[in-house]
Formats: structure tokens, sequence, C-alpha cells
């Protein structure tokens, strides 16, 4: 049934995705992409770093690796939370209060197992958030 | 698995559905906005730069970078003044073309394009308030200054300086209200100074202080439409402009003006004659067809209008008034006085309302060194009530306050506030004009060359002649009313020809007579057509191939009929005038006094025609001989006129 729920708002999301750049993705220069929502989107120039924050989280790229960067509707998103979060990758999920909920084995788990709601994952390095219906 | 994580992730995404992500690349005070449809790929090169359409940013010198929703109009370039800062927010698709540097709130801005961006030019968008603060525009394509309510002071120069040298619009957003003011003491040509063309534009207000020298100026060409332009206070013109200057539409009010209110002057050193569409046009001409322009002037032989080259007015509302005396020009060891309207070279006027009133000494309506010519629909008054200035050999100046003592000064040394004074001939082909004079040396009406009324209405009360003209003058038609109370009604230096149309002239009392020719140099008023009444007499020894009539007395103020055939003109007398009354007409005509008349009201109410006229008592006419009647004329065919 959540799966079903999944689907659809994806659905619906994608269609309306046409005109919405929801987010961004950096390139490095072997050509690994890493995508970021642009939901309060900042990038701050620290040192030899770029800082890049939303509301699921920072995370420091190195700008000597950096060599494109570029809005994308959701194709690139998919490859880039490959990057963040490894398909079989352990992930802590909290709630919005910051509280621990648990620890799922993958992302796929967490997202069978919870309650509807809005949720920070992270893998220890870095976090998204994500909403289950 | 991967494709679960991804729809879910995807899902986040609708909270920002139909909203325009936008990367804004904050350094210092500048906002570079680059819309996400727009962007394309960012390249970074070696970790130290970021080149987002076509714009390289050194990543060190980058304070920030957010995406937000912000709408981002192509083109725009946004500058918000404050108290002592100033912000610029730069449309990403022109952000490789805008260079902007911010001290305080002085804002500089280089731009570099040589073409069209997206098909249109670059936009800045001034809105905000500051004391202190400018903007200096530099480029070489052409652009548009939107004012979006901003008020800028510059308490050390400009507060807009533009030496780009390509088209300008300068446009006042609609409903907004913007205020520009200059520093006192600073070195800049004007509160606004373009180095090339400047539109003025816009359905909103510009107010413009110029404290150091004009309020607006352009070393290029200047045109009007739209635009509420107040030009509140200048030491120098209100408008100060090139090639040529054209006035389409909008109101403007030009007041407390140091110099004149509108100069137009020749770019270069000759005139390229008016062009199609005025396409690299260098004349110094003016053109106005329409609007409204207010403008006083008070500084001493300042001008409401000056053009270095034409003046062509088809249209608008024109109100004219210069309350300055004259000045003694040392250079050209004249004396110069004020005029609502100038032009060095000819005037045309076929449409619009023009009220012009000069009050100072020797001010006048309007003066021409080239031709002049009313036609269509022009409507013309004029007022003068200044005495006329006279200049001792050293250029110290004083007033006279009578023609005759005018006569000790030659032409140089004086100059009398008439109504119209044109160096080249004049033409009336239609239109209404009326003239009012009342001090010494005031003629209605006068060309340094020949004089033709071929139509229109004509009404003059003037101090010294109503029409002069230094050449013949004639009249073919039209309707012509000049009542002279110093001197002769018309009077030609040369021949006086009356063929048609309507005449009533009064000149005063002997040796001036109401239609005098300068029969002192063989030249002879010839009456050959057209319905006349002159009080006061003619000319003698007048040509009269039409036979006139002559009345022993007339009574002042008082309303008569003439009737020619079927056509009465019925016409007030004046307080003053010369003894004779003398008529005449296509056929023999018939005069009544103390009628009462009605019709057409004509010449400012002193006539109308056609008219009708019932009651009164018939006045004996008999037939008027040229050598038996009027007198000599004044002045050898009238006295040569001061500038």
């Amino acid at each position: 049934m959540r799966k079903l729920v999944l689907v659809l708002v994806v659905f619906c999301a994608v269609i309306a995705q046409a005109a919405t750049y929801s987010y961004l993705v950096f390139t490095n220069t072997t050509g690994t992409t890493t995508a970021f929502s642009v939901n309060n989107l900042t990038l701050t120039v620290n040192g030899s770093n770029l800082q890049v924050t939303n509301d699921a989280g920072t995370v420091n790229l190195v700008l000597t690796d950096l060599a494109a960067m570029q809005f994308s509707t959701s194709a690139d998103s998919v490859m880039a939370v490959e990057n963040v979060f490894d398909a079989d990758q352990p992930v802590q999920v909290f709630n919005i209060l910051g509280t621990s909920v648990g620890t799922f084995g993958s992302l796929m788990e967490a997202a069978q197992n919870l309650s509807a709601g809005a949720y920070v994952i992270s893998n220890g390095r870095q976090t998204q958030k994500i909403v289950v219906r | 698995m991967r494709r679960v994580v991804g729809l879910i992730l995807s899902g986040l995404a609708i909270s920002g559905l139909l909203c325009a992500q936008t990367l804004n690349v904050q350094v210092g005070n500048v906002t570079y906005q680059f819309p996400a449809e727009q962007a394309g790929q960012m390249t970074y090169t070696n970790g130290t730069t970021l080149t987002v359409m076509g714009k390289a940013f050194t990543l060190s010198e980058i304070d920030n970078m957010y995406v937000d929703e912000t709408d981002v109009t192509n083109n725009v370039v946004s500058i918000v003044y404050g108290a002592s800062s100033a912000t610029v927010s730069i449309a990403g698709n022109v952000a490789q073309y805008v260079t902007p540097t911010i001290s305080g709130a002085h804002v500089t801005i280089n731009q570099s394009n040589t073409d069209a961006v997206n098909a249109d030019e670059i936009t800045y968008q001034l809105s905000g308030t500051t004391s202190n603060g400018s903007l200096t525009l530099g480029g070489s394509y052409k652009c548009t200054i939107a004012l979006a309510g901003v008020t800028l002071a510059n308490p050390n120069g400009a507060a807009i300086t533009v030496t780009n040298s390509k088209r300008i619009q300068l446009s006042a957003k609609s409903g907004t209200v913007n205020t520009l003011t200059d520093g006192a003491s600073g070195s800049q040509k004007a509160c606004i100074y373009s180095k090339g063309q400047l539109q003025l534009q816009g359905n909103g207000t510009l107010n413009v202080v110029g404290n150091t020298k004009h309020g607006i100026k352009s070393a290029s060409y200047i045109s009007v439409k739209n635009l509420t332009l107040n030009i509140t206070s200048t030491v120098g013109d209100g408008i100060s402009c090139e090639e040529y200057m054209e006035i389409k539409s909008g109101t403007i009010t030009l007041s407390g003006i140091g110099d004149d209110g509108i100069q137009c002057d020749l770019g270069g050193t000759t005139s390229t004659g008016i062009t199609t569409d005025h396409e690299d046009e260098d004349t110094g001409n003016i053109y106005i067809s329409g609007g409204t322009l207010n403008v006083t002037t008070t500084a001493a032989a300042s001008k409401g209008l000056k053009a270095d080259g034409d003046l062509y007015i088809t249209g608008g509302v024109i109100n004219a008034t210069t309350t300055g005396g004259g000045a003694w020009d040392s250079d050209d060891m004249k004396v110069k006085s004020c005029a609502g309207l100038n032009a060095d070279g000819n005037i045309a006027i076929s449409g619009g309302t023009l009220v012009l009133k000069s009050t100072g000494a020797g001010g006048k309506g309007i003066s021409g060194d080239g031709t002049f010519v009313v036609s269509d629909s022009a409507n013309i008054t004029i007022t003068t009530s200044g005495q006329a200035v006279v200049a001792s050999s050293s250029g110290s100046l004083s007033t006279v306050s009578s023609s005759q003592s005018l006569d000790r000064y030659t032409t140089n040394y004086k100059s009398s506030p008439k109504g119209i004074k044109i160096d080249g001939a004049i033409t009336i082909n239609g239109g209404k004009i009326s003239i009012s004079t009342s001090g010494a040396g005031g003629e209605g009406m006068e060309s340094k060359s020949t004089l033709t009324i071929n139509d229109g209405e004509i009404a003059i009360k003037s101090y010294d002649d109503g029409i002069n003209a230094a050449s013949d003058l004639t009249v073919n038609g039209g309707m012509v009313y000049a009542w002279a109370t110093n001197n002769d009604g018309l009077d030609a230096n040369g021949n006086v020809y009356l063929k048609g149309g309507l005449v009533y002239a009064v000149g005063a009392s002997s040796p001036e007579v109401a239609i005098d020719a300068n029969s002192e140099e063989q030249k002879k008023l010839y009456v050959q057509g057209g319905t006349i009444v002159a009080i006061g007499g003619l000319e003698s020894g007048a040509s009269l191939t039409q036979s006139c009539y002559s009345a022993s007395s007339w009574s002042k103020n008082t309303w008569y009929a003439l009737t020619v055939g079927s056509t009465v003109f019925a016409f007030k007398t004046p307080s003053s005038g010369g003894s004779q009354l003398v008529v005449s007409g296509a056929s023999t005509p018939t005069l009544k006094s103390g009628v009462t008349a009605g019709g057409t009201s004509i010449f400012d109410g002193v006539g109308y025609y056609p008219a009708s006229a019932t009651g009164g008592s018939s006045v004996s006419l008999s037939s008027y001989s040229a050598g038996s009647g009027g007198g000599p004329g004044g002045g050898g065919g009238g006295r040569p006129g001061g500038w």
C-alpha cells in the first residue's frame, strides 16, 4: 500500500516537474555526479571547499574536484542519491524533532517501515530529508 | 531499489512545483540571478573560477550562492538605493555584459555588449532613496534607465551620468514619482547628463533639480513622450541638447530656470538638414507635436525655447513666460532680450496652442533669424508688457518708455518688447494670432523682410506699429486687426498691397496713419481688393485700384457695421486713433454707427464677421482720393526696429 502511495506521489511530482528544477547536480572531474535538493539550498565557498547546505544538511565538496554543476528536474537527482546513499547502506532515521526513530539496513527498508511523515535520514556522512506518505 | 529511492526523493520536490528556481550569486552588494532553465552547465575551473552563462566569477570573491524562487526578468538590472549603500541585482542573461562598481550609494556600471541580448536592450531599473548617491553608466550599446520610484541626490556631482554615446531611454515607470538632484558647485554639465541620444518617456513623474548647471543635458538629441517632467530649479538651462529636440507628448514644467527653458544647439559645425525620421539628424531644430510645455524663465535675455536651427510646432500646448530684462552681449556688442520662443533658423507653427508672455524690458513673444510661417490650426496669444531696453556705448543698460527716445539709439543698442520679431519673411497662411504689447517700441509683428498674410486671423493691439515689414507687406486674405496706440496700424518700409481679406487697421493721430507705406522712398500703398476699415487714414499717394470712402469723423468705443454686398463686418472703434475713417470693399460699402452687433466674434471681441447688425444710424461716406487723405505716415515708413 505504501509503495503504491509513493508511486502515485512520485507520478504526480514527475508530471508537475516539467518546468521545475528541483535539484542542483554537481559533476566532479572524474565524471561522478552528486545531486542536492534545491530547497533552501545555499553554496558557500569555504577555503578549498564548497559547502553545500539544504534542508537535508550540509556537505562539503572539494572545489578542485568540481568540474560543473547544473540544475536538473529529476533524472540526474536519482543518480545523485545513489552517490549519497548507497542502496545497501544502513541509514539512521530521525524525526523532524531530531529524535532517532531507528536504524534500517537500507533506505528502501526504512521507507517500507516508517509511518507517514517527514524524516531525516543519515548514513553517517550525509543527510537527506524524506517524506513518507 | 534505486528506482524506489529516486521516487521518494522526487516526491520531495512537490513543495517546489510550478515555482521557478534561481541561482543567486552574491558578490558584495551585487547579486547575479541565473534562472535554472537558463543556467545550463555551470563550469568550475581549477577550483578558482565558476562560470555561469558566460559570467566568470572568482570563487574566492563570491560571498554567497543560494537557490530561491526569485522571478528574474531578462535584461533587467535592478539598482536599489539606500541611505548610504546600494544593491544591484543583475539578470543572468546579461550578467556577462554588466560590470558594476559600488561605492557607498554611488553605482558605476560598465556595459560591454555591442548588440542586443535576447533581442532586447538592457534595462537598469532604479528605486530607493539616498541623499548621497549616483548612477554612472558606460557602454557602447543602447539601453534603458527605468525609474521605478527613486529619490537620488548626489551632493558632489550629477545624479545620473551616461557616458554611453548610444541611444538611452530614460523612463519613469507608470505611477511612480522620481526625484533627481545634483550637487552645487560641481563640474557636471547637468543633473542628468547623457553623451548619447536621450529619450525621456514613461507615464510616471520625473522631478529634476540642477544645482550646478542644466537640469538635463544630452550631447545628442532629446525626445519627450508621455512623461510628466518637472524641472524645478536650474542654474543653467532646464533642458539642453544638441542635434535636435522633439516633444511628442507628456507634460513638461520648467520653473526656477537660470537660463533658457529648452535650448537645442547644432552638434557639429554644419547642419545635416532634416532627415527622414530624424535619422542621424543634426540641425539644432526643435520639433513639438504634442504634449503640454509650461516654462517660466527669469534670467536676463533668457528664452523659453531656443533653437539653434529651426522651430517646428504642429501641436501641443505651450505656455512660456519670461520675466527677465535685457542683457548686454559684449561679444556681439549688442543688446539682447528675452523671448518666449526663439530660433536662429526658421519658425513654422501649424498647430498647437501657444500662450507667450514677456514682462521684462525688451522681452518678446517670438523672435527668429529666419522665416516665420503660421498656418492651419495654430493658436498663438502673445503679451509683452515691458519697456524697451537700451545700452550706452559702454553697454550700460537702461529702459526707455517712448518710441521717440528709441530713435536715438542704433539697432544693436536697443531692444524693444515686440510681439513677434523676425529677420526673415513672415507668411501667415492660417491659424489665429493675438498680440498685445504695451511698452515703447512694442510692435505687434515685425518682419525685417516681407510680410504676407494669406489667411488666418490676426488681432493686435500694440504700442508701436501693429504690423511692420521692412520690405513689402501684402494681405491676400484672412482677417487682420491691428491697433497701434502710438504708431501705424500696418506699416511697410516697402510697398503695402491690400488684395483681399478683411483688414481693420487703427493708427495713432497724425503723423501716424492706419496703413502706411514708405512713400518717402517712392514706395506705395496699393489698395486692390478686400474689405478695409482704416481709422487714422491711409498713406498719401496710395494707388486705389479698389475705391475707398471716408467718413469725416467717427465715435470712440462704438459699434459700427460695414456692409459690402451682402456681407456685414461689425467692428468696435477704439478708445483712441487718428481722425479719419476710411473704408473700402469689393463693391460700394455702406456704414452704420451705433449698431447692435452679433455673429461670429473675431479680433478678440472687437469685431464680428460675418456679422448681424441692427439699429444704428447711417454714416455718410464720401469718395476718398489718395492725394487728399491720410498723413505722411510714421517715421518714413516706420522706425527702424531694434532687436
